[in-house]
């Protein structure tokens, strides 16, 4: 059989990067970033949060191929930043927002459970 | 290599009558028939095998 | 960040059962809302059957038939953490990534013997299948899940293979039943034009001479107009009151009937395009809380891995 191995769609292969990048040979401050083994969850997560960015001039990911386990996405930015920094960004917003959350989550379901 | 299942006895292969469900060996060359009633369907035995499936 | 847009995530859970959980969501944006749906959905871990050794089956079920069945059972999952996916094992001690159950059942007597997730035996104290206590589906005496049905002297006798995995791979691994979320509608009553209701339909009682009990005929109206039943009205006591909000479907229904009566404006229902009330339903295999809890710590790991100087090392260079 052709199938692929269950396995490739969850284990980074050896080797390879998480997060890779390459700059835009034609255009400043634009460049795609490529994040492998993940799907729509984190991929429209990172986009909409690059969108809330002022300096983000477009933001926009996709999923090649279902069968293919990554998200490539396009990241293009004014002079006051680069999208590599705007990625970073949207990840540290991104993580202390969801921590925020987790905590809130944690100190409701506790409170109601000890009742 | 695939290999024929054996029957205990030896010599020839065992089946179920589809009608009866007796045990009607057969060697190459026999006409397929249950010797007890005549019915003309047969079945293959299951496997002694233990067999290994995906949940999925 | 755009400054004064951010005012804070905020989460209020509305209802918390063992299985069902009912909470709110504000201040985030959708793709927030709908990255803990999925997460919910295809990422967090369970335990189940994964491979099915058939040693003797006569029973009219064929063997794939029943190795399907047996995947989709759902098996206590509170312990799953102590087990390892097998694709992200290295080692080779089995324990770590499996856990053994068997089935033997043979059909002694004259009636039909119903095979049950409760005939399954684990072999190990982490992983069981979930008890449903007497009530729920599957065969009326006993409780447990259906498996298969057998005639005398027909006998099953399994051995099976349970691994963790999550509903990425197979959906037999998600640990919910529903995980869903809906913009929480507004819905604002204008009480003037509300009671400028009650006044015509006053009038036209004292006019008419109409029955005690008609009156507020147009309220009453609103009520029944509405296909999601959001609404009550007490005729005794004129009260008209909202009191299902999360019954809303956004129809538009009650918004056409308030044009109708010539009061456009009266009701106003509306999504409220921060705020979600999700409904998430475990399958049983983990408590409903534990689902979302870990939904979010998954999130918090992934955005972690990816948000780790790390990744970000070298990669203006490449």
């Amino acid at each position: 059989m052709n199938q692929p191995s269950r396995a490739d769609r969850f284990v980074l292969p050896e080797g390879e990067r998480k997060l890779s990048y390459e700059r835009d040979t034609k255009v400043e401050n634009a460049g795609t970033f490529v994040l492998q083994r993940e799907d729509h969850t984190i991929g429209n997560l990172l986009r909409m949060e690059l969108h809330k960015n002022p300096d983000v001039v477009f933001a926009g990911y996709k999923n090649p191929h279902p069968t293919d386990h990554r998200i490539v996405l396009k990241v293009h930015t004014n002079a006051n930043t680069t999208p590599v920094q705007a990625l970073r960004d949207a990840v540290t917003n991104l993580r202390a927002e969801v921590g925020d959350l987790s905590q809130q989550f944690a100190d409701e379901i506790n409170a109601l459970r000890r009742e | 290599m695939y290999q024929e299942p054996k029957s205990s006895g030896g010599g020839g292969v065992a089946y179920n009558c589809g009608d009866c469900g007796s045990e009607v060996l057969l060697r190459p060359g026999d006409v397929i028939i249950c010797r007890e009633c005549g019915y003309r369907i047969l079945y293959k035995k299951r496997t002694k095998q233990v067999v290994q499936f995906e949940a999925r | 960040m755009i400054p004064g847009e951010e005012t804070g995530a905020s989460v209020t859970v509305a209802r918390l059962e063992d299985e069902t959980i009912i909470f709110d969501l504000k201040g985030v944006d959708v793709s927030l809302a709908n990255a803990l749906r999925r997460l919910m959905i295809a990422d967090v871990p369970t335990v189940s059957i994964d491979l099915v050794e058939v040693i003797e089956n006569s029973s009219v079920l064929c063997d794939e038939f029943l190795a399907h069945r047996l995947g989709l059972i759902p098996l206590d999952s509170t312990k799953a953490s102590e087990l390892v996916k097998p694709y992200e094992y290295t080692g080779d001690d089995d324990t770590a990534t499996d856990v053994h159950l068997e089935l033997n059942v043979r059909c002694q007597s004259d009636q039909t013997r119903d095979v049950t997730s409760d005939d399954l035996i684990s072999h190990d104290e982490r992983v069981k299948p979930v008890s449903f206590g007497g009530t729920g589906g599957g065969s009326a005496k006993s409780g447990g899940i259906l498996i298969a049905k057998l005639r005398k002297n027909q006998q099953l006798s399994l051995k099976c293979i349970a691994r963790k995995g999550t509903g990425k791979d197979h959906a037999k691994w998600s640990p919910v039943a529903t995980a869903v979320f809906k913009y929480t509608p507004l819905i604002d009553i204008n009480h003037g034009l509300l009671n400028s209701l009650n006044g015509k339909s006053q009038t036209r009682i004292l006019y008419h001479n109409f029955k005690r009990h008609n009156a507020g005929p147009e309220k009453a109206a609103i009520v029944e107009s509405d296909p999601s039943k959001m609404f009550k009205y007490d005729a005794d006591t004129d009260t008209f009151t909202l009191t299902s909000p999360e019954s809303c479907t956004y129809d538009g229904e009650v918004m056409k009937k308030v044009n109708e009566l010539g009061k456009p404006g009266l009701i106003d229902v509306r999504p409220g395009l921060d705020c979600f009330t999700f409904i998430v339903e475990s399958t049983g295999v983990l408590k409903v809380e534990e689902v979302v809890l870990q939904a979010v710590h998954i999130l918090q790991s992934k955005l972690d891995t990816i948000g780790v100087s790390s990744c970000f090392d070298k990669l203006e260079i490449q």
